[in-house]
């Protein structure tokens, strides 16, 4: 199992078949970089958005599923860390501020009108680059049965309640510390293991039917 | 009992069957104890199923056009002198605005205090200037007959009234004035000289006023020096009325010139002879007077 941080300290090792983001594995904005970002010194900002985009991205797509829409939340996301650069402490680390001010963003959208009442609808979006579109009806290509078991995957943690959305993607796909993680999502830290350890269930459970390691 | 009879009871007794939930709920546990590790592994296996989903990857383009836009937007914010620049912008607007808008209140003798201008109460265009009517009273043929001299002026009716803020003088001519503006002397700037056929003259100086101020009626000459005072001219005679300050009355037919002081009143019978009055006549004339006059100077 060598996909699994187990250790909040600890560098954790990348999944299997999953390719790491930059300085994904830790927190690679140092203190100087820091304060240079809050006085919005144009290199700091350059190597935040590079050290930061495809994190942010794949997570807010993870989250919501569609493309257009993870763009478009991205993007609110990158305009309010510029709004709230003023307010950032260097002192503190940069990484759960960022992930702070992402998750309210996707919060904020789940609490959206829009997104309640097109909760349940099955999404007409097919997604250009492959996976991660909420199509209910597999595409050709995923007929394949690798690409048959990745959607259903995606679908069974699109399934899970927000909360352990949140939890599983931001423990298992970024890597943060369950501190880091109960820090963002206002729970002590064992409440957040727990709250992990339930969503892997909850997701063993939806996808008991798949066989192989899953099922066991 | 003995011995072998104990023995033979035992060999008779046998263990009592379990129930059989009992029996199930001991195997179920038993096993989960034994199997812990198996579950732990079956989490294990989907967080290895998580680790086959493919990085969701943005397009690139998206990337590109929102990392312009991020670091067009994050740029530093304008110098603090930006927004002072722009209060002193809005303060300077509110000035123009104000200047523009006093003379509607005031009158019109605020954006050029340095002449005499005309402020209008009741009927202007009643005004005659040299025989010919004049619509407003800010008419620059007006304002010229004041700087100028050399013209005359009937007020028909409502009020006329001039200041020059700037020397520290305001003259109002009621209704009913006949009045004639010598040409200015050269050789006195400071010099105002009216000619008061009929009507009325009310005239104000402040401490900054420096200058003569004559008038000349049918029944003599008045020098005035201000304060607050008053000449008016009937059919009966002329009358002086200095609520502040003090004049001087020359007669016309050359004699001594009398001085008139504060809160006094002379009249000028005409055919008869001058002699001073009881109290402050037109006293009601002039506190209205000075009720302007505070507008304005």
């Amino acid at each position: 199992m060598e996909a699994r941080p187990d250790d909040a300290t600890a560098p954790t090792p990348t999944p299997a078949g999953k390719r790491p983001a930059a300085g994904e594995s830790a927190d690679s904005f140092p203190a100087h970089l820091r304060s240079a970002l809050r006085d919005r010194e144009a290199g700091a900002l350059a190597t935040f958005y590079d050290a930061y985009f495809d994190r942010l991205y794949g997570y807010v797509r993870r989250l919501v599923g569609e493309q257009h829409l993870a763009e478009d939340l991205t993007q609110e996301i990158f305009m309010h860390v510029i709004e709230r650069l003023g307010s950032y402490d260097p002192s503190r680390a940069l990484r759960p501020w960022v992930f702070t001010i992402a998750t309210n963003k996707v919060r904020d959208h789940w609490r959206s009108r829009s997104h309640q009442r097109n909760r349940g609808e099955v999404s007409l979006e097919l997604d250009e680059t492959g996976g991660w579109a909420r199509a209910d009806t597999p595409r050709p290509d995923q007929e394949l049965a690798g690409a048959e078991r990745s959607a259903r995957i995606e679908r069974a943690i699109q399934e899970l309640p927000e909360s352990m959305r949140l939890t599983l993607i931001l423990r298992y796909y970024k890597q943060l510390s369950f501190a880091e993680i109960g820090e963002i999502v206002e729970r002590n830290e064992a409440a957040v293991r727990k709250r992990y350890s339930r969503a892997l269930e909850e997701l063993r459970q939806r996808l008991s039917d798949l066989g192989g390691e899953a099922g066991a | 009992m003995p011995p072998d009879d104990l023995r033979e009871a035992l060999d008779a007794w046998s263990s009592p069957a379990a129930r059989p939930e009992l029996r199930a709920e001991l195997r179920e546990r038993f096993l989960s104890a034994a199997g812990g590790e198996t579950a732990e592994a079956s989490l294990a296996a989907v967080e290895a199923e998580l680790a086959t989903l493919p990085e969701p990857v943005a397009r690139r383009d998206f990337e590109r056009r929102l990392r312009r836009e991020f670091l067009a937007a994050a740029a530093p914010p304008l110098r603090r002198w930006t927004p002072r620049v722009l209060q002193i912008a809005a303060l300077a607007a509110a000035a123009v605005l104000l200047l523009a808008l006093i003379p509607r209140i005031l009158g019109p003798w605020s954006l050029t205090p340095s002449s005499w201008n005309a402020v209008a109460f009741d009927a202007a265009s009643d005004l005659v200037v040299a025989g010919r009517p004049v619509a407003h009273l800010d008419d620059a043929t007006l304002v010229d007959s004041f700087e100028q001299g050399d013209c005359q002026l009937s007020v028909d009716g409502g009020l006329l009234c001039v200041v020059h803020p700037e020397r520290g003088v305001m003259l109002e001519f009621p209704a009913g004035s006949e009045i004639s503006l010598p040409a200015r002397s050269s050789e006195e700037p400071g010099l105002i000289e009216v000619e008061l056929a009929s009507g009325g003259l009310r005239v104000s100086t402040t401490e900054t006023f420096r200058g003569r101020i004559l008038v000349h009626t049918p029944d003599g000459s008045f020098e005035l020096e201000g304060e607050l005072l008053g000449v008016d001219v009937a059919a009966s005679g002329t009358c002086l009325c200095v609520e502040e300050g003090a004049a001087r009355f020359a007669s016309v037919d050359g004699a001594e010139p009398q001085r008139v002081g504060r809160a006094s009143t002379f009249f000028v019978e005409r055919g008869v002879g001058a002699r001073f009055l009881d109290g402050v006549h037109h006293a009601s004339e002039l506190s209205d007077f000075a009720s302007r006059r505070d507008l304005y100077l």
